[in-house]
Formats: structure tokens, C-alpha cells, sequence
């Protein structure tokens, strides 16, 4: 007989709720921990949105490992994964990047915060130079003209 | 509204570990304050460098305040990322010590990028390279001294520099530097801060030092290969076996292998590929040269820049470096030759079981002293 899997209530700081499967939340090492430490029906997480709680969710369900009968993974297979993943990230824009860099923290899921962080960092490295970087991220500068020009000459090296 | 630069100092950190090499790291500290005081300039490209006393003068007294320098300089393979406009140009390849540009010249020039490696090639003016444009590979750490120095001590005397931090209960940042000058073994320790020589060691020129896992080790041009203890100092000889009449080079591959390759050159030389080389890898438990004929993803550099590796893994195919090879340049020659394992020569006499040159993708190279600069021909 199938055992009737155990569904976990989350529940967004804007009250949105998400119905999902403990396995899911065993994804994020904070939301183990407070499930097993308060066996509530309902958690509510009081440090995310609606809108960035989704996105978690839709990550770590595609993340979980579902052991079935007889012990095969049926998890998609790492190829798989890592072209969801891709598809995930590229659809996203910047701002939605920062609050899931916040939120995987915050909820101790590593690998998702990895995904985010090698987002930036490939943003990063896609920009010709400083000032594009303040662009596409929106940082205005607050270094002094005498600083601006401090760190133009520590971008300048030579084989020698 | 979102505000990067008010990410927590340790978001920042898991971003800056994603970050390709140390340059992008530079790149990225320059967009505002916080960003800058979150990401520190990265220590692998800073030129750290130790006074020490001169050496080699027989006629300086001991006391004499006759001071040289030595450098840490960090290595590194460039490669220029776009592929050749047309058939008659070529892949262009940069390798040497890189350090942050303290001429005028730089910022003077109106059409300099940002994140830009200056190329003080032959006699002609600087290039200037956009780093942003290359695929950057660490090659570890070169060392050099400068200052007064004798006259034997050519620049390129570098490959005969070795240097190791020492572990010392008292806490302290000790080290132990060799060199190889002259006919001889040179050690200085900081803590005593005088050259010593080292006697009892291989008679003939030293040209390879290098360091591997905590020890010195030495090839001499006479064939010899010792491994020299930093704190006893003790010498103990390490030749493969069966013994060939080669030219020995050490190369280590960080810390994980140490490599001996060989170059057999026959009695009677007409052509190049007559050159063999016998490879093989110190298995230390068993204190032994061990053959090797595949080198993995590793790509061996020999040349006047010294003894380094690199692991080829992110190049691309095609490009014409690759890994399990061997990389020799000869600068007095502007050519270097690339050994593969197993090339068939097309005569039945000669032995396969070998590394030989290869003619495919010949790399053209043009030389400082300190920067070599390879082109693949195409």
C-alpha cells in the first residue's frame, strides 16, 4: 500500500500559502530544522514574499530526490537539471536574483544560492568594465573623483 | 528597488568565489565603496618581496649591508579568447609575470580599456590586451632577484630559485630560499639571514629548482637530481631508474604531482623529431620515478620562464594547446615544439612507447626575458 506522503503548509510574509511535500522542504536546511522542531501544520516565513517563495518552491521541487520503490532515483537526471536550471536563471531579472541570493541564504539552500551567486558573478564578468557593472546593477558610485582614479590605475597591469 | 551594493559582506564572498580569476575580482572591487572594502585586492597578484643580503661577491666581507630583493611574482597563461579573423592569422597565446602597471604610459593612451594587460613586446611599443577578451589560467609563482647581483646572475636566473615557508613553533613567518648560482648550491634561512653554501651536492649547474610538497628539488645540468630537506637541509639523490643519458627538467603540478621529464637526444642529431623525452612521476611513499605516458588534462611548460603546469581542462579543443603535452620553448630559437606520447614517425625503427614532437599546431614564439608570447600557425 502507498504511504500517504506528508504535505507541509508554507506560508509567505504577504500570506501567500504553498502546499508542498515534505521532501521539498528537507531541501532547505532551516525549513528541516523547523519542522521537526515544531510540528506545525502551517509555517509561516515571515522573511520572504509571495513572489520569491514560489520561485524557491518551483526550485526545490525540481531539486528533490524522490526515492521510489526499490531505491532508484527518480530525480531527472543531472543533464536535465542543469538545463532547468539554466532556463530558471535566464528567465529571471536582476532584482528577482537579489531576493533569492536573500532567501536561499536565509533558508539555508546552498545549491540554489550557488545557482544565484554564479548568475552574478556571470553578469559580472560579461560587463566591459566597472561602469557597466554599476548599469546593469543599478550601483551608483560614491567613490570620490581622487578614488575613481585610484581605481582606474589598479585595473591597469602589464606582463613583465 | 534593489541595492547590490548593500549585499551582506558574505553574499558577496559566494559571488566572488563563481568569479572566473582574480582579475574579474579586481574588476568587480572597482564599482563602489562597499563592494571595494568587501573584496580585497587578491593576495595571488600582489608582488610580495623579502630583503635579503647579496650573494656571489667573493670579495664582500661579511658584514657588508650589500642588499637584494626577492619577488614573488604570480604567473599566468593568457589566452586571447577571439578566434583568428582570417586564415592567415593565428591563435596569439601571452605567458609570463604579470604585475600591476606603474608606468604613465597606461592612461595616457586615449584608446586604453579598463582591465587592460600591458605588452611590452620585442623592441616595438606596448600592446595593450583587453583582459576581459582572455581566458586566464594561474601558473603558480615565479621568484626573482634584483639589485646587486654578480654578473653571472642572468635575469632569466629565476628557474634557479627556490623558496618555502617554514613552519616554526615560535609562530613566526620563516623561510628558506635556495639558488642555484654558478657551480653551486646557495641556502639562505631568515632566521639567520646569511648564505650558506651547500656542499656535498652534484658538481655542475644547477638550472631547475622548484618546490614540491614542502621540499627542494634540484636538477643539475650534468644529469643529477637531488631532493633537499628546508631544515636539515639534508641532500638525498632521486634518479629514475634505468638511468638514460638525458637533460633532466622537474615540473611540478602544484602539490599534487611532481613530474621528471627527460630529454634523450641522440648521438648523431640531423632532425628534431629524433628528440625523445621519458616522462615519468615521483611516487614519494616508494621514493621512485614512476613512467608515465599520459599526462591527463595537465599541459607542462619547459622553457626559460621556468618549470610550470596547468591543467588544459578549460581550453577548448582546437586551439592548438591541449592537454597531455608538453610545451617547450627555445627563445634563442623563437620556435617551440610540442611532445605528444606516441607519434608515429612514419619510420618502423622507432620506438612509439616514447614523447615525441609533434608537427601539428607548431607554435611560433616572440620573447622578453620574461614574457612569451606563442602563436599557433595555422
Amino acid at each position: 500500500m502507498e504511504n500517504e506522503k506528508k504535505m507541509i503548509t508554507l506560508k509567505s510574509s504577504d500570506d501567500v500559502t504553498f502546499e508542498v511535500e515534505e521532501a521539498v522542504v528537507l531541501e532547505s536546511q532551516f525549513l528541516s530544522h523547523l519542522v521537526q522542531d515544531c510540528p506545525a501544520p502551517e509555517h509561516k516565513i515571515k522573511e520572504v514574499t509571495g513572489k520569491i517563495l514560489s520561485k524557491v518552491v518551483e526550485y526545490c521541487e525540481k531539486h528533490v530526490v524522490v526515492v521510489v520503490d526499490g531505491g532508484d532515483s527518480s530525480s531527472s537526471s543531472g543533464d536535465d537539471l542543469k538545463k532547468w536550471d539554466d532556463k530558471f536563471i535566464k528567465e529571471m531579472d536582476l532584482s528577482t536574483v537579489y531576493d533569492l541570493i536573500a532567501a536561499a541564504n536565509y533558508l539555508n539552500i546552498q545549491a540554489l544560492l550557488d545557482l544565484m551567486c554564479q548568475r552574478v558573478a556571470d553578469v559580472i564578468t560579461a560587463c566591459k568594465d566597472h561602469k557597466e557593472i554599476r548599469e546593469t546593477l543599478g550601483i551608483v558610485s560614491d567613490y570620490t573623483a581622487e578614488e575613481e582614479a585610484e581605481v582606474l590605475k589598479e585595473n591597469e597591469w602589464a606582463f613583465d | 528597488m534593489t541595492d547590490w551594493s548593500l549585499l551582506p559582506e558574505d553574499l558577496l564572498h559566494v559571488i566572488s568565489m563563481h568569479l572566473d580569476n582574480s582579475f574579474q575580482l579586481v574588476h568587480a572591487r572597482s564599482v563602489c565603496r562597499s563592494w571595494r572594502s568587501t573584496f580585497p585586492l587578491p593576495s595571488c597578484l600582489l608582488r610580495q618581496s623579502y630583503v635579503l643580503p647579496t650573494f656571489g661577491f667573493d670579495d664582500l666581507p661579511d658584514e657588508s649591508n650589500v642588499l637584494c630583493t626577492l619577488t614573488k611574482v604570480p604567473l599566468f597563461f593568457f589566452r586571447v579568447r577571439a578566434p583568428p579573423v582570417d586564415s592567415s592569422s593565428a591563435y596569439v597565446y601571452f605567458l609570463g609575470g604579470v604585475g600591476q602597471d606603474d608606468s604613465e604610459y597606461h592612461t595616457a593612451l586615449p584608446s586604453h580599456s579598463l582591465c587592460s594587460v600591458k605588452m611590452n613586446m620585442e623592441e616595438s611599443d606596448p600592446t595593450f590586451t583587453n583582459m576581459l577578451d582572455c581566458q586566464i589560467l594561474s601558473l603558480g609563482l615565479q621568484y626573482r632577484i634584483t639589485g646587486p647581483t654578480p654578473k653571472l646572475w642572468a635575469r632569466s636566473s629565476h628557474k634557479s630559485v627556490a623558496f618555502l615557508p617554514l613552519n616554526m613553533e615560535s609562530g613566526r613567518d620563516e623561510f628558506v630560499v635556495l639558488i642555484g648560482y654558478s657551480h653551486e648550491l646557495f641556502v639562505l634561512k631568515s632566521a639567520e639571514m646569511r648564505w650558506v653554501r651547500l656542499n656535498g651536492i652534484s658538481h655542475g649547474p644547477c638550472g631547475n629548482l622548484v618546490t614540491f610538497r614542502g621540499r627542494f628539488y634540484a636538477a643539475f645540468r650534468n644529469g643529477d637530481v637531488f631532493v633537499i630537506d628546508p631544515y636539515s637541509l639534508e641532500e638525498t639523490p632521486m634518479m629514475p631508474s634505468p638511468a638514460l643519458k638525458s637533460l633532466k627538467y622537474v615540473v611540478p603540478c602544484g602539490d599534487d604531482e611532481l613530474f621528471l621529464v627527460e630529454l634523450v637526444i641522440p648521438h648523431k642529431l640531423t632532425e628534431v623529431s629524433q628528440v625523445t623525452l621519458r616522462v615519468t612521476r615521483l611516487n614519494e611513499k616508494a621514493g621512485q620515478w614512476v613512467v608515465v605516458r599520459d599526462l591527463g588534462d595537465r599541459l607542462l611548460f619547459i622553457g626559460h620562464l621556468g618549470y610550470f603546469s596547468c591543467s588544459a581542462k578549460e581550453l577548448p579543443d582546437g586551439c592548438g594547446v591541449s592537454g597531455n603535452s608538453i610545451l617547450l620553448t627555445h627563445p634563442e630559437k623563437n620556435v617551440s615544439y610540442t611532445y605528444i606520447y606516441g607519434v608515429h614517425t612514419g619510420s618502423a625503427e622507432d620506438d612509439l612507447d616514447c614523447w615525441r614532437s609533434t608537427q601539428e599546431n607548431r607554435l611560433m614564439i616572440s620573447n622578453r626575458p620574461l614574457v612569451v608570447a606563442l602563436e599557433v600557425e595555422r
